[in-house]
């Protein structure tokens, strides 16, 4: 056999593999079934973190998706349509996130993507959403304050969560700073990038309109070990309380141990997912808690809601009430499980609302609908323009403080 | 299955294959796997001929694969330019960075410079995430993809068909290069950089070429990312990330090109498969690796290769010359009235000075701390002759055999070659000018053959850049050169073999052979005869005497009786001294080197 022969059947050959291995690949996303059948299935496509930095989070918010979805299923569906929830897994990378949108629509016929968690992930995902006019529900917390572009903010992708930080911050101002007359604030955050260094603005906003003044604001690496220097300038500053803009971590631990090594009074708040017990064990115990405010659990947050008498507490609790029998009718049923999956819950509430509202299952007619969210999703109570998809009326929560015994109580 | 190994046939397997890809798939998720997965082969590709071909293990293609998104990314946001026009001037900027840094890093060399480079990817993670220009840890968005169309799928096809072109376009000058003569000099560099040097190779030069072409097709790689997902993360520039590239580059086949772009797509398949391995996407990678390289360190081009020469072996085969035979392949000795013997006395005499000696050693020194190796040797050597160094074990011959041949830099004194100083030269240069050595243990390149082997000291590309090797290749002629030596000694049946299957006795005639092939005129020959049976001392002795007609030889050897019979003059180094030289009659009754030497 000539050498030219050889390389042609070496390239015939290896053509013939790559096509083979193409074709494969490209049965590898199992279709749903023809969206445009009358009573075909809804499918909502989970864009999330199963695996890496992000893993927590997303694990927790395709609980809370899943539990909706088949919390609508039993109940009849949306408009007559069953829901198919696919989740894919996005790694936390920004890459597979792009990729897995792009499954989810080319290979699962998705006329929904619930996520990816982080901003840069979602950063990936949006613009394949927005090319495939598919609507987008990110679970990324904050949206103006990503550095997204204008165009991206208002078209087919939606915040499905707001800046918990600044529901953290709003909370401090409103139960704690304001009722003390406390005058002089101090702000702890970490450089988890633009979400978190956003937190200066919103205290700044807050301390002009509440009448603060914010006399210290320090930054520390997410996970750091040691905040000592950052501390110790903080309380330089004689601040009457400090509040944390921090993700929940390591940083937290050893801020709340260097500040209580100085200061042993001083309040803290909010911090983040602080009333866990191997938390409070990290920090030094129950006594080393005094003083400092965490953010509620959500039976906490039930509890507070039922007895306020506001027709938004009553709708926030009664969301709840649905939320909690949902989540343990689809077997989630531990205190991590209850307490976390509420962005799924959320992205699956918005859906289901827009779709119904649309009447159709026509993108253009939910999208609009989207760009005019005006519902309390599990308190938080939406007032969203077509040019501002964030804006929030007002965030029901919890805030709690932790009992000498390592408990936590509502507080006020 | 046969792996297609020329640059050409190389490239055209990678555009058909895309080709046929971006055409059934471009519509479908699956395309946009492949143009992620191309998008990391134009990486690994580079990565195949800086790492994997030449070992030199550098963690900072990730942080080029950045600078090339970012860069891009920068001039489409900000002065409006398209992604495709982007791409070419921060490859060009980015080689410029890279020769700036290359020129500090690839000083060092194997696990030095992976050390010098491992903080790369996590200083520029860092940078990148705090930098608002550049969008911070959530990254930084385009305006405009490579290729933009009215619909997203013919946008995505026209990415793709880019994304191929470049790939192909990377393919080719890789294969080209590798495939060239140049592309043995890289991987005599990468197996063992001292030989390299011996053998004319500027390692220097080409570290740092290969540093910035590696370099360049990683930003070129992360341009076409950017140009191509319209969107740039930080977590590009992380240290996972290059792992990630480092993964398909090792899963591939860290020495072959296909093999790395396999490795890419094989990752990007995996990751794509399925659910489940996407949820399990760790594990199955690791496994995925650890299998991989358990079958085959060489990666799944390795796997293919060997099933390639199992295929091979079962078809009948011309016999080839038995290995452990100490005589196989030298059907003859070298005669000076042969081509290659004419064309070497020519070169080995018309160069000498009359009256001048051709290397002249003036109260050379050599101290390593406060131990002294060397301490004021003299000796001046003529154009031809065979001259014995002798000396009991600690006496200091290798190392002055090193001073001589430029690998040791003497602490005092000075080294003369035709009257001219090169005490200052190094072994690269000392080669050009004629200076060619032996090692004390045997240097060969193992996965060659004989003759590419031999045509390492034959190479005319030592001068010429690396973008010479993509122009034009002169393996041929090398090749020419070191078969007309084999065939000289009487080796030219051992020509095709691997030298790793050699005998010791063949691989140090083999490493003879290199030696020889260059037509030295200086011949350094650290314990020629070391391991050698009795009949390969015979053969041996019989070249030599055939080659110290032609040239000048400085032979280092522990086989007095040898020594005795063939040199014209004996030197004898104890505890680094001169302490003997005359000639071999003088040698045999001397009271010192018996003392020394014999124990009498």
């Amino acid at each position: 056999m000539s050498r030219a022969s050889v390389r042609r059947r070496i390239l015939l050959a290896a053509a013939a593999a790559a096509v083979t291995a193409a074709l494969a690949l490209a049965g590898c996303g199992t279709s749903a079934g023809s969206p445009g059948a009358a009573n075909a299935p809804i499918v909502v496509c989970g864009d999330l973190a199963l695996s890496g930095p992000y893993a927590q989070i997303g694990e927790t918010d395709n609980w809370g998706a899943t539990a909706f979805f088949k919390h609508v299923n039993a109940t009849g569906g949306i408009l007559g349509h069953k829901v198919t929830y696919i989740v894919e897994n996005n790694q936390s990378s920004a890459s597979q996130s792009e990729l897995i949108a792009r499954k989810c629509i080319l290979s699962e016929h998705a006329k929904f993507i619930v996520g990816p968690e982080s901003g840069a992930d979602t950063e990936a995902a949006l613009p394949i959403a927005i090319a495939y006019h598919t609507i987008l529900i990110s679970l990324s917390s904050g949206w103006q304050t990503n550095g997204y572009p204008a165009s991206e903010l208002t078209s087919w992708g939606f915040p499905g969560f707001y800046d918990v930080f600044y529901q953290d911050q709003l909370a401090s101002v409103q139960q704690l700073i304001v009722p003390r007359h406390y005058t002089r604030v101090a702000l702890l955050e970490d450089n988890c990038g633009s979400v978190c260094l956003a937190n200066k603005g919103s205290v700044q906003a807050l301390a002009q309109r509440y009448g603060f003044q914010l006399v210290s604001t320090q930054i520390d690496q997410v996970g750091a070990t040691d905040v000592t220097p950052q501390v110790l300038a903080m309380l330089a500053a004689k601040p009457q309380i400090i509040l944390f803009g921090l993700v929940p971590g390591t940083d937290s631990i050893t801020a709340i141990r260097a500040i209580r090594a100085q200061d042993p009074n001083i309040p803290i708040s909010e911090c983040s997912a602080c009333e866990l017990p191997s938390f409070i064990s990290a920090a030094g115990g129950a006594t080393v808690m005094h003083n400092i405010y965490v953010l509620g659990s959500m039976q906490d947050w039930l509890t507070a809601a039922e007895q306020a008498t506001s027709p938004q507490a009553q709708a926030t609790a009664a969301g709840l009430k649905q939320y909690f029998s949902g989540m343990r009718a689809a077997g989630y049923t531990s205190a991590n499980e209850l307490d976390n999956s509420q962005e799924g819950w959320d992205a699956g509430l918005e859906i289901a609302w827009a779709v119904k509202s649309a009447g159709a299952l026509d993108e253009t007619a939910v999208m609009h609908k989207l760009q005019h969210l005006d519902i309390n999703t599990l308190g938080i109570v939406w007032a969203r323009t077509p040019s501002n998809y964030e804006n929030i009326s007002q965030v029901l929560a919890a805030m709690e403080t932790i009992n000498p015994d390592g408990s936590a109580s509502l507080f006020k | 299955m046969i792996i297609p190994r020329g640059p050409l046939s190389t490239t055209g397997l990678v555009i058909i294959v895309g080709l046929v890809v971006m055409v059934l798939f471009a519509q479908q998720y699956a395309g946009s796997v492949f143009i992620l997965a191309f998008t990391y082969a134009i990486v690994t590709a580079g990565m195949a001929v800086q790492i994997g071909f030449s070992q030199q293990i550098a963690f900072s293609q990730s942080v080029f694969m950045g600078l090339g998104a970012y860069g891009v990314a920068l001039l489409n946001t900000h002065l409006a330019i398209s992604s495709l026009l982007a791409a070419p001037i921060v490859m060009v900027a980015s080689g410029l960075v890279a020769l700036l840094l290359g020129s500090v890093v690839t000083r060092v060399s194997g696990l030095a410079l992976a050390v010098a480079t491992i903080m790369l990817p996590l200083i520029a993670v860092g940078y990148v995430s705090s930098a608002g220009y550049l969008g911070g840890s959530v990254g930084m968005p385009l305006a405009s993809s490579l290729w933009s169309a009215a619909t997203p799928g013919a946008t995505v096809l026209g990415n793709g068909l880019i994304t191929v072109a470049v790939l192909g376009a990377v393919v080719f000058v890789s294969a080209r290069i590798l495939h060239s003569d140049i592309g043995l000099e890289l991987y005599v560099l990468g197996v063992d950089e001292r030989t390299a040097a011996a053998m004319g190779v500027s390692t220097a030069r080409r570290k740092l070429e290969l540093f910035v072409l590696g370099s360049m097709f990683a930003a070129l790689g992360g341009a076409v990312y950017a140009g191509t997902q319209l969107f740039v993360p930080a977590t590009l520039v992380s240290p996972t990330a290059e792992l990630s590239l480092l993964m398909m580059l090792f899963v591939g086949g860290r020495r072959s090109i296909l093999g790395a772009v396999a490795g890419a797509l094989a990752i990007q398949y995996v990751s794509g498969a399925s659910s489940w391995v996407s949820v399990n996407i760790l594990v199955v990678e690791g496994v995925l690796i650890t299998v991989v390289l358990l079958v085959d360190p060489e990666g799944l081009a390795g796997i293919a290769a060997s099933l390639t020469a199992r295929l091979r072996r079962q078809a009948p085969a011309a016999g080839v010359p038995g290995a452990g035979d100490p005589a196989a392949g030298h059907s003859a000795t070298g005669h000076p009235a042969s081509g290659f013997g004419r064309s070497w006395a020519a070169r080995a005499g018309g160069a000498a000075s009359p009256g001048t000696p051709l290397v002249e050693c003036v109260g050379i020194g050599k101290d390593y701390g406060g131990l002294r190796v060397l301490d004021a040797v003299g000796l001046a050597l003529p154009a031809r002759g065979l001259f014995g160094l002798c000396g009991p074990n600690g006496a200091g011959k290798s190392t002055l055999l090193g001073v001589i041949g430029g690998s040791v830099s003497p602490s005092a004194g000075r080294v003369l070659l035709d009257g001219a100083e090169v005490t200052r030269l190094p072994p690269p240069q000392r080669f050009h000018l004629g200076v060619s050595r032996t090692f004390q243990a045997v240097h060969l390149i193992g996965g060659r053959t004989v003759l590419d082997n031999v045509a390492v000291s034959c190479l005319r590309s030592h001068r010429s850049g690396l973008a010479a090797g993509i122009a034009r290749s002169r393996l041929a002629e090398a090749r020419d050169l070191a078969m007309a030596a084999l065939e000289y000694l009487g080796m030219g049946r051992l020509s095709g073999q691997e030298v790793s299957g050699l005998t010791l006795e063949n691989q140090r005639m083999v490493e003879f052979a290199r030696a020889v092939a260059a037509r030295p005129r200086l011949l350094l020959l650290d314990e020629p005869s070391s391991g050698l049976s009795e009949p390969q001392r015979e053969h041996l002795k019989d070249v030599l005497r055939t080659v110290g007609g032609m040239t000048c030889v400085l032979l280092v050897e522990h086989d007095l009786g040898l020594v005795a019979q063939i040199s014209e003059k004996i030197y004898v180094l104890a505890s680094g001294r001169l302490v003997f030289e005359g000639g071999p009659e003088e040698f045999r009754n001397s009271a010192v080197v018996n003392s020394l030497l014999v124990g009498i």
